[in-house]
């Protein structure tokens, strides 16, 4: 019996021991970046939902296949913004000070394109505006003259594992206004260790930053 | 035979429900004597399921309470888990961890008086410890490979898997760990495989202990991870599917001899089960022409060589198994037959999949769910037994329907064909349950 209280606590101790120095193997000697992104998905936010991000950098002109791991270096310009410099499916064996190294999957997904069409004249009709992401209603309520085609187009982009991020109720509101008033001054701060593994830190809409 | 065979082991609950019901009637009717009635009871164990499914529904009661109140206790810390300082959430995340485990570990194994919540708190508890690795990884800023969380989280319930032997918490070793090896196999595709070997070895004791649910976990992951292993080593699909035909033979093979020993007799069925489901699935999958179309693609290119070592040694061991069930066949007049159509499934399976052609591929999973049907029509008429007759009629149904689905033929001779199918299907029917009338009652 003492033999199994024994073991029992051995086993308890050493989960609490991993618990414990699992905040050991934070890695604090990467870099930290401010990479611009947009927000796709700010209805769902309001519904709730957390923030879902697309990067500028992660963009593929290529269609490369998907799942493939690939490093992207990125350069500093002279306004402070990041712009890949280089894409590979090899870790590059060096890399200038000033740059850094993120590393990713390829992913594919489709995107959805609306377009607004209103009625010329009879049997007429052209195109005025065109809206792309996901929307319930891209144009809000249509007139009688008005109608929505739709389509999707594929799109590649890398994977960095920090298109996603959650939101604190409390701040949810305050996030939400901010993005609609200013949807192109939002950018994710992103550590990037040695390795190229990237996380998300937190994110700032015009000056005010949100950190988690 | 020890007591168990002869009633109370191998009979279901509901069986006992109305055998119970049943006896009374019998009694007040003269059918049986009490003395009759009380041999019936003690053979059925009657009154002890009776005071068992009270207590199963007390502990559902339990079970069911305690996780509306964890639910609401989780909900409150949730809303406002912000706000709480990281030492009082350390500190949280602790206490829970060890409220389940030393409540879970109190009640199984030192009062004894509530033995199966006392084991559920424990695998509980395993959940909580892999709630806690994902909330320390947000609370510090932790990042890295997702599956490194699944990693951390099998050592977690590995230990307290082997401090208390439970076999549920082997279980979840069992998921986590193999969760974690497909991350680490996906980045590392050619290593070598050691996986199978070390969850096997790790499950040994809970083996030994006869713990059905473990034999299940590390089986299905190790059987999961050879195929995965081969695919990401040689970067082609049909070596996956290779290893899957031959784990599921071996895996019906090692079901049949596990069932001839009276302790793992139960392990043998599981065994058995998931060897066959394999197949089935397996040929199903396979049976589809775009599919074995797809296997075909880049053939003999592998990128690695590794994958022949585990699946040569799967191999190994099917031939060792199959060569013993061969010499020693069951005893069961329907598992005799059925061993053989299985054995002729896995071959078929396999030597479709090495010829690489679609065809090949496609003809060998039809033949081989079409062995297992006749075999399954040939055993239900010779033992009398309907599930069997029935399902070998729809796996033979299947094989029909697929083929008549897949190829372009003239509308009419499918309709033909379809319409004779029926007739057969119905006259089939019809001419077995007279056989069973006939013949006497039904085995099931």
């Amino acid at each position: 019996m003492i033999r199994r209280y024994f073991w029992f606590a051995a086993a308890l101790i050493a989960q609490i021991g991993i618990l414990a120095a699992l905040p050991l193997g934070r890695d604090e000697s990467g870099k930290r970046i401010w990479l611009s992104a947009k927000v796709t998905n700010l209805r769902d936010v309001m519904r709730g939902s957390g923030i879902r991000l697309d990067y500028d950098v992660a963009r593929l002109n290529v269609s490369q296949r998907r799942g493939e791991t690939v490093y992207v270096t990125l350069s500093m310009q002279s306004d402070s913004t990041w712009t890949v410099e280089e894409t590979s499916r090899k870790k590059p064996q060096e890399l200038a000070a000033e740059n850094v190294l993120i590393r990713g999957k390829t992913a594919h997904r489709r995107v959805p394109i609306h377009v607004l069409l209103r009625e010329k004249s009879a049997g007429e009709w052209v195109a005025d505006s065109v809206a792309i992401g996901h929307a319930e209603k891209p144009f809000g309520r249509l007139g009688k003259d008005e109608t929505v085609a739709w389509a999707s187009a594929g799109k590649a982009y890398v994977d960095f594992g920090i298109g996603y991020c959650d939101v604190p109720e409390r701040q949810r509101e305050r996030i939400i206004e901010d993005i609609r008033k200013h949807p192109e001054d939002f950018a994710a701060l992103v550590q990037v260790d040695p390795e190229g593994r990237a996380s998300l830190l937190g994110f700032r809409v015009q000056e005010r930053e949100f950190r988690f | 035979m020890g007591e168990k065979d002869s009633g109370s082991g191998l009979v279901s609950p509901a069986f006992r429900t109305t055998l119970r019901r049943e006896l009374d009637v019998w009694l007040k009717e003269g059918v049986v004597d009490s003395d009759q009635s009380a041999a019936i009871q003690k053979r059925y164990a009657l009154n002890e399921e009776n005071r068992k499914s009270g207590g199963m529904v007390v502990q559902a009661l339990y079970l069911i309470g305690a996780c509306l109140i964890g639910g609401g206790a989780i909900s409150f810390v949730a809303s406002r888990w912000e706000e709480i300082p990281i030492p009082l959430k350390m500190a949280l995340l602790f206490s829970t961890l060890l409220a389940f485990e030393v409540a879970g570990f109190y009640l199984w194994k030192v009062s004894g008086s509530r033995r199966k919540l006392g084991e559920a708190l424990v695998v509980l508890g395993g959940l909580v410890f892999g709630a806690n690795v994902v909330l320390i990884a947000q609370i510090f800023n932790l990042h890295g490979e997702p599956y490194g969380a699944f990693g951390i989280w099998a050592i977690g319930t590995g230990v307290i898997a082997y401090a208390t032997m439970s076999g549920p918490c082997m279980v979840l070793t069992c998921i986590t760990s193999f969760v974690w090896f497909v991350g680490h196999t996906e980045g590392n595709p050619h290593a070598f495989c050691w996986y199978p070997l070390v969850i096997g070895a790790a499950g040994l004791p809970f083996l030994k202990r006869h713990s059905t649910s473990a034999f299940a976990g590390v089986i299905l992951a190790a059987g999961a991870a050879i195929p995965l292993c081969a695919a990401f080593d040689s970067g082609e699909a049909w070596p996956a599917v290779l290893a899957v035909s031959v784990i599921a033979t071996l895996l019906y093979g090692l079901g049949l001899r596990l069932e001839r020993l009276e302790s793992a007799r139960v392990m043998g069925v599981i065994a058995r089960i998931i060897g066959m489901a394999g197949i089935l699935l397996l040929a199903y999958i396979k049976s589809f022409r775009e599919v074995a179309a797809e296997l075909t693609e880049r053939p003999w290119q592998s990128t690695g060589l590794l994958w022949t070592v585990p699946l040569g040694l799967v191999f190994l061991a099917a031939i060792a198994v199959w060569t013993s069930v061969i010499r020693t066949p069951p005893d069961r007049d329907d598992l005799r037959h059925r061993s053989k159509a299985v054995l002729l499934a896995g071959v078929l399976l396999a030597s479709g999949t090495l010829t690489m052609q679609p065809v090949g591929i496609s003809l060998g999973a039809h033949l081989a769910v079409a062995a297992i049907g006749v075999s399954l029509l040939y055993t239900a008429v010779k033992v009398q037994r309907r599930t069997s007759f029935w399902t070998g009629l729809l796996l033979l149904a299947w094989v029909i329907f697929q083929n008549f689905i897949q190829w372009d033929t003239n509308l009419l001779l499918k309709s033909m064909v379809f319409i004779l199918c029926g007739i057969g299907v119905i006259l089939g029917g019809i001419r077995f349950e007279r056989h069973l009338k006939k013949g006497g009652t039904d085995n099931d």
